[in-house]
Parts: C-alpha cells; sequence; structure tokens
C-alpha cells in the first residue's frame, strides 16, 4: 500500500517535470523573450533546439547602451564605438523578424559612422517600426569633432518611396537626438504617418523652422530640445496634448489647441523661461486649460516677473531652477498663488552658489489649500532650501508628504551629500504631525 | 439588470458570467456578435483555468468601471490607493501562478485562445521576469528544459553569439 502510494506520489513529480514552457506556440515564447534585454533574448538560443532560433523573431531591438557611456574615457572610446556596431550589425545579421515594435539605437556615435546609421535607419523602416529612437548624443565632448550624423538625403529618398511609405505607416514614436534633421523631414514624417503620435528632436543643427498644421496629423506629443538654429515654430493642431520646448529664442505661432495641458518651457540666456528679458509667448493665452506646468527660471536675475496669469486648472508645477547666486527661493512661490488647485509641486534645483545672506520676504498670508505633495530635487541642505521647506509647513495646511532628494548640484562628493541628508533630517524637528517626510 | 452569459468549461462545468466581464475576451465577444452564443457557451478551457480567467477579468473589469465614475476632484489621492489596490492583487496573483507553473501555462495558453491580450502580456512579462538575469542552465533547471543539442552544437551556438554570454 506505501509502495503504490509512492508510486503515485512519483508519477505526479514526473508531470509537474515536464518541459511545458517549450510546448507554447512560437508567438507567446517570442512574446516572452521580446521582453527580455538582447543579450538574455540571444542566450535562449543555447537551451534546446526548440529554442534556437525563436529569439530572432523578437519585436523589440533596444540597442541602448547608453549606460556605458557614463564610464568611457578618451582612451577606450574608440574601442567601445566599434564593439557597439559590431554587436548592433550582428544582432540585425541574425534578426529575422519582419516586423519590430521598437527600434532603439543610443550610443555615441558621430558623422564618421555615416553609412552605418544609414544603413540601420533603413532596416528599421524596412522592419515596420512603431517605435523609433536615434539618440547619438556624445558621452565626451561636444560638439563630437567630426561633426554630427546627419539624417541623408538618400534615407529620405528611400521613404518617399512607395515602398518607403508603405512601410512607415505603422510609425508611433520618433525620437531623434543629436541627428541633423530638417523641417522638411519631420514634417514628412508628420504628414504621412496617420498613427504618429510622439515626437522628439533634440540637438538639431539643421532644424531652422516647423510647420505643425492641419488635420491629417494625430500628433499628441511634440518635445524639442535644444536645436540652436531653430528661428520659426507654427503650431495648430486640435490633438496635441503636450508641448516641450527648451532652446533660444524664437517665433513661434501657436493656435487651435484645445486640447493641450501639458508644457514645459525653457531655454538658455536668450531663451522662453521667466525672468528678465524673456517672454513665454503665445503659450500663455493657454494657461487656463493647463494641468501640468514646467518652466526654467534663473532666479539669480533680477526681478523675477511672472506673467499675470490664472490657471484655474493646474495641478502640478514644476520649476527647473538655475541661479549663479541666490538668497531666497520664497519668489518662487508668488505664481502659485494664481494656481487655486495645485496639488504638487516640483522644484529641480540647479544653483551654482547661495548667497550667505539669505532674505526673508514677509509672505505671511500665503495660504496654498490643495498642495498634498512637495518635491525638492538636488537638495544641498543650505538655509535657503531649508527655509522654502519651513514656509510651505506653515502655508500648505493639507500637505501630506515632502519629497527630498539629496543631491548637491555642483559638488556631488560623499561628504556633502551626507551633510545635505543630516540637515534634512534636521526637518523633522519642524515637521507638522500630518506631514510626512521622505529622504532619498 | 445586467445581461449574463453561461460558460461552459472543457469538464462540463457552468459559468454565469456578465456580459461586460465577458467582452474583455475578443474571441467569446466575437461569438456573442455572430449569435453563435445562444444557451451555453461552450469553452475549450478546463474549470479551473477558467475560474483563474474569470478571476483576472473580473479584476479588470472593476478597474475599468471605477475609473469611468471617477470625478477629477481629490482623484489623485484614490488613483494612488487603486493602484496600490491592483498592484497587491497582481502581485498575489503573480505569487500563486510562480507557485502553480500548470496553472501559469494552462493560464497562457488560455488568454492567447480567448484572445485577452492584457493577461497574455501580464503573464508573458511575468515569465519573462522568471527568466531575466539567468544562465541558460538556471533556465533549464527552472523550466525542465532538455539539452538536445551536443557539446559540438552548444559550443557553435554559444559562439555564434559570443557576446550575449560575456560577463
Amino acid at each position: 500500500m506505501m509502495k503504490k502510494a509512492r508510486l503515485e506520489f512519483d508519477a505526479k513529480q514526473d508531470e509537474i517535470l515536464e518541459d511545458w514552457l517549450s510546448t507554447l506556440p512560437d508567438d507567446i515564447l517570442v512574446n516572452i523573450i521580446s521582453r527580455l534585454n538582447l543579450d538574455e533574448a540571444a542566450r535562449t538560443s543555447v537551451l534546446s533546439s526548440r529554442w534556437k532560433y525563436l529569439w530572432t523573431f523578437i519585436t523589440s531591438l533596444d540597442f541602448d547602451d547608453s549606460e556605458l557611456l557614463k564610464s568611457v574615457s578618451e582612451d577606450t572610446i574608440v574601442e567601445e564605438r566599434a564593439s557597439y556596431i559590431n554587436w548592433v550589425n550582428k544582432v540585425l545579421e541574425l534578426h529575422r523578424g519582419l516586423s519590430v515594435n521598437e527600434f532603439i539605437i543610443s550610443f555615441d556615435l558621430d558623422a564618421s559612422h555615416g553609412s552605418t546609421i544609414t544603413n540601420w535607419i533603413h532596416t528599421a523602416i524596412s522592419k515596420r517600426v512603431q517605435k523609433f529612437e536615434l539618440n547619438l548624443l556624445p558621452a565626451l565632448c561636444w560638439p563630437p569633432p567630426p561633426g554630427i550624423y546627419t539624417f541623408s538625403q538618400e534615407c529620405y529618398d528611400n521613404l518617399k518611396s512607395p515602398h518607403g511609405l508603405s512601410c512607415i505607416k505603422n510609425l508611433r514614436s520618433i525620437y531623434f537626438d543629436t541627428v541633423n534633421v530638417t523641417g522638411e523631414i519631420l514634417e514628412f514624417f508628420i504628414y504621412n504617418c496617420p498613427y504618429l503620435d510622439e515626437l522628439r528632436v533634440g540637438r538639431s543643427d539643421n532644424l531652422l523652422r516647423l510647420k505643425v498644421v492641419g488635420s491629417l496629423t494625430q500628433l499628441k506629443c511634440l518635445d524639442i530640445d535644444c536645436c540652436s538654429n531653430l528661428e520659426e515654430l507654427e503650431i495648430s493642431c486640435s490633438s496635441l496634448l503636450s508641448f516641450k520646448y527648451y532652446g533660444p529664442k524664437i517665433k513661434y505661432n501657436i493656435k487651435n489647441v484645445p486640447r493641450l495641458d501639458d508644457v514645459a518651457i525653457g531655454g538658455g540666456t536668450e531663451g522662453h523661461g521667466i525672468g528678465a528679458e524673456r517672454v513665454l509667448g503665445p503659450i500663455v493665452s493657454y494657461f487656463p486649460q493647463l494641468k501640468t506646468l514646467e518652466l526654467h527660471v534663473d532666479v539669480s536675475e533680477e526681478n523675477i516677473q511672472f506673467p499675470q496669469c490664472e490657471l484655474p486648472q493646474l495641478r502640478h508645477l514644476t520649476f527647473i531652477v538655475s541661479a549663479h547666486h541666490c538668497n531666497s527661493l520664497l519668489g518662487l512661490t508668488r505664481m502659485m498663488n494664481s494656481c487655486p488647485i495645485l496639488q504638487k509641486l516640483t522644484l529641480k534645483l540647479e544653483v551654482f552658489n547661495y548667497c550667505k545672506e539669505i532674505t526673508r520676504p514677509p509672505f505671511p498670508n500665503d495660504c496654498h489649500r490643495h498642495l498634498k505633495l512637495v518635491e525638492l530635487i538636488g537638495f544641498s541642505g543650505h538655509r535657503v532650501e531649508l527655509q522654502l521647506a519651513v514656509y510651505f509647513f506653515g502655508t500648505a495646511n493639507v500637505l501630506e508628504e515632502m519629497h527630498i532628494e539629496v543631491e548637491p548640484w555642483e559638488y556631488k562628493l560623499d561628504a556633502n551629500i551626507h551633510a545635505a541628508r543630516r540637515r534634512a533630517e534636521k526637518l523633522e524637528q519642524v515637521l507638522p504631525p500630518r506631514v510626512k517626510l521622505v529622504i532619498n | 439588470m445586467a445581461i449574463m452569459y453561461a460558460l461552459k468549461s472543457s469538464d462540463n462545468e457552468i459559468f454565469e458570467v456578465e456580459q461586460k466581464v465577458i467582452e474583455q475576451s475578443e474571441t467569446i465577444k466575437k461569438m456573442i456578435e455572430d449569435g453563435a452564443a445562444t444557451g451555453e457557451i461552450p469553452l475549450q478551457v478546463s474549470s479551473k483555468t477558467l475560474a483563474k480567467v474569470l478571476e483576472w477579468c473580473k479584476q479588470r473589469q472593476h478597474k475599468t468601471v471605477e475609473n469611468e465614475n471617477d470625478d477629477n476632484k481629490g482623484k489623485r489621492k484614490k488613483e494612488r490607493d487603486e493602484d496600490d489596490d491592483i498592484k497587491e492583487w497582481e502581485n498575489k496573483f503573480s505569487d500563486e501562478l510562480k507557485a502553480d507553473k500548470d496553472v501559469l501555462f494552462d493560464l497562457l495558453l488560455a488568454s492567447n485562445y480567448l484572445d485577452l491580450p492584457a493577461l497574455l502580456s501580464f503573464l508573458c512579462q511575468l515569465v519573462a521576469d522568471m527568466v531575466a538575469g539567468k544562465m541558460p542552465e538556471e533556465i533549464r533547471r527552472m523550466f525542465n528544459i532538455e539539452n538536445d543539442f551536443t557539446p559540438e552544437e552548444e559550443k557553435a551556438i554559444t559562439a555564434e553569439h559570443g557576446w550575449a554570454f560575456q560577463p
């Protein structure tokens, strides 16, 4: 009797030990493998003969190796570039899938690798990519000495062919960084990709003008970052939800954006931040509908002039604060009085130097009735920052949490980080009982 | 009054389910639209697996309805709490599946057959998380995959994908 029970138990064990995973249909296994990183995916080829070629049909080709760039030097970069190019080419040579959801290139490459990059673009397009990223941001010096890669005429001609046009129909998201791409090419994508809802462009010297106009486009997010030669931007796009611009002062014309509720604006000394000689331009007329707003502010400039405005829908306000010297951050809270239902305030601090003497502008009557969360990022523990934190303890009567990310912007020494953390922890002593302090 | 449908599992158990819950399955939705679903809807899914499928669908349904009814006021905290609840529920669901790989396997097939993209994607991610970061020998052991390559063949494949095996 005992023996029989034992046998049954063994049989059950055998059943559990069955290799059910390998019996799943190919598309489920490819779905699983596509969620691994490329190395892990390729390693499945050695599991058994069933698995040998499955990984070559993965739908995600994510060649983002930008982490590695944090540790490269002048001595190693040439070798690292060659090895990156080899890796991408080897994977593409083995890959057999006819369509991919994403194709991501992210590494320090420049004009001298032009023909290789052009080939990758051809491959991505011919695989009917949905999300395409080409990020060539250099790790060591700007601009890269051989020049920035330019989106080639050959690529553009290929896109315009009937085959090219049919291949880009699935594009949903495009991101070019450190790629010289013209307004004409971007507009070609905007008007010929019916599902394109996200377009992000950074550091293109060839972008002079861009027009996003008309009912053909479904664009929801437009992000233009540091395109130093841009002169003119025209937007009239009823689907647009999010607009981010960082760069020099340009002529821009924005109308017919009824769904726009997320905006970020900033720029260099001549840019579109807030402060002397800067303007937000036509964006201000859309302030009443915004739910999130991010502004770059230079607080070392005299007289930060906030526009006369009302932001009745605004939930989340972010200030990216830069300054060469700064004696108080309380001036920033002026704008919050125009935001009656503001729930979240984020400050990213990029301050070179705080003044020894801090000023105490008196705002005793301020009351931020809906503010629940304040985030202070780049916290160094200076009295100017502590003054701001304490100000919110007194004026935000439903505040639930304060998040502090300790990372002094300029000197990231362990001793400085440690000191900043200790000062942040001291805030516990004056913390109202309902507020939770989170220090990271 | 919600419209109810009777689903019949492969081992002849009947499950009474609201139309809204079960219409998440494109396969069943099509059957209903084509008028093929009068009376009991027979499915090639065991009762144990079907119960799990319905558990998932009800949770998803719950989530969509609550989001629709939400007004904007005070949404943030509610949303956060709700997300926490869903996360917690999903973690529990995953833990059960990880402990009983037979159910996980049946559920993968069922989500594919019933055309439930959200469940399929959730389960594929679950298996991917189990495999991620592991070397081939560990994966073989975890899922009892029999290595049918000769040592020479294995060596050749490893060499061909050399970049993937570097530490």
